[in-house]
């Protein structure tokens, strides 16, 4: 249930940001989440609506797109991304691979009763 | 882009550079629940501490059973008690950073919160994390938790002397655990039986104690 410890950093990133924003009701709130970051969408969407209960986040959507993992390879400079697992280049085998994407967790927008905030 | 890890993740920034100005080298000991990592301590300490001066810091839900077990040492630890959060966090750490004796210290061992998930989500600003896998764990464990056995720069194979006991395809372990991190290490142990520990203090004292660079995974 890591869920819950990651919807807590959620809430806390989603308050600054409508403090600051001046937003005092959330309808939406539009999240882009790594695959390497295992998390489960129905589970995520239990901790949220537990935590925002009576709070300026009750009732409101998660919508949540997952990000592909993307490693780029050391050895030959390839980009590629990660299926069933296999950190392995498929043009040369090279395993000394950096991660691209695939562990961010972020805050895309926010739709409130007062604004939008978006973060691109 | 609002990144929601980023005030650990700044934090864990903060641990590393205060470790490199302190030449301190940290290890993060993460597995699930009984699959050693206290006994690991036990049985490394001995080897180590002649040579090296260790910190521990002990991280449990509740209790200090764990903490009590290595009080016995008379080194420098502090426990953290999560109540109830499932992993350690660069906060917490940075706290008992503040009440280790950093200038004398050579290497701190950080006993995660026993769980596969969550300690390898939250960044601790360690050099390396190890990864604990006991054998009647089952040979699974790399391919159903796979973000922590990706991140580990090592993987302690524990309890290696139950193998014909226990449901554990060492193939199959091997198998998914390269698939998933080509470059890491992998040490098979009976800390009980001191099977594997002088590999694993030779490890640590090629790959971690006195070393400035991070890592995150093997090195091929």
């Amino acid at each position: 249930m890591h869920e819950f410890s990651i919807i807590e950093n959620i809430f806390k990133a989603i308050e600054k940001v409508a403090n600051e924003k001046g937003l005092t009701r959330i309808h939406k709130v539009k999240l882009q989440v790594g695959l390497l970051r295992q998390i489960e969408p129905r589970t995520l969407q239990f901790a949220f609506d537990t935590v925002s209960k009576g709070t300026f986040l009750e009732n409101a959507i998660l919508d949540v797109d997952t990000v592909p993992i993307i490693m780029y390879c050391n050895n030959c400079t390839a980009t590629f991304e990660v299926k069933e697992q296999a950190y392995i280049c498929p043009d040369c085998e090279g395993m000394d691979l950096k991660l691209l994407k695939g562990k961010e967790i972020i805050l895309e927008s926010i739709e409130g009763d007062d604004a939008l905030w978006n973060s691109r | 882009m609002q990144k929601v890890l980023e005030a650990n993740d700044n934090l864990a920034l903060d641990i590393r550079s205060l470790l490199r100005e302190k030449r301190v080298s940290m290890v993060n000991l993460i597995s699930g629940p009984g699959s050693g990592k206290t006994t690991i301590l036990e049985k490394t300490i001995p080897l180590l501490k002649e040579k090296y001066s260790i910190g521990i810091i002990e991280g449990d839900i509740e209790t200090d059973r764990d903490a009590q077990r290595l009080k016995l040492f008379s080194l420098p630890m502090v426990l953290i008690n999560t109540h109830g959060a499932c992993h350690l966090n660069s906060g917490s750490i940075l706290n008992a950073l503040e009440a280790l004796p950093l200038d004398d210290l050579d290497i701190i061992f950080v006993e995660n919160v026993g769980n596969l998930v969550c300690p390898a989500e939250f960044d601790i600003g360690e050099m390396a994390k190890v990864a604990v896998l006991s054998t009647p764990e089952g040979d699974d464990k790399p391919s159903k938790y796979p973000l922590l056995f990706r991140e580990s720069a090592l993987v302690l194979l524990n309890k290696i002397d139950l193998l014909s006991a226990v449901d554990f395809n060492l193939h199959n372990f091997y198998d998914d655990l390269k698939r998933l991190n080509g470059c890491v290490s992998v040490i098979e142990m009976a800390a009980t039986k001191k099977i594997g520990l002088e590999q694993w203090v030779q490890w640590l004292e090629t790959t971690i104690i006195a070393k400035e660079e991070s890592k995150t995974g093997g090195k091929c």
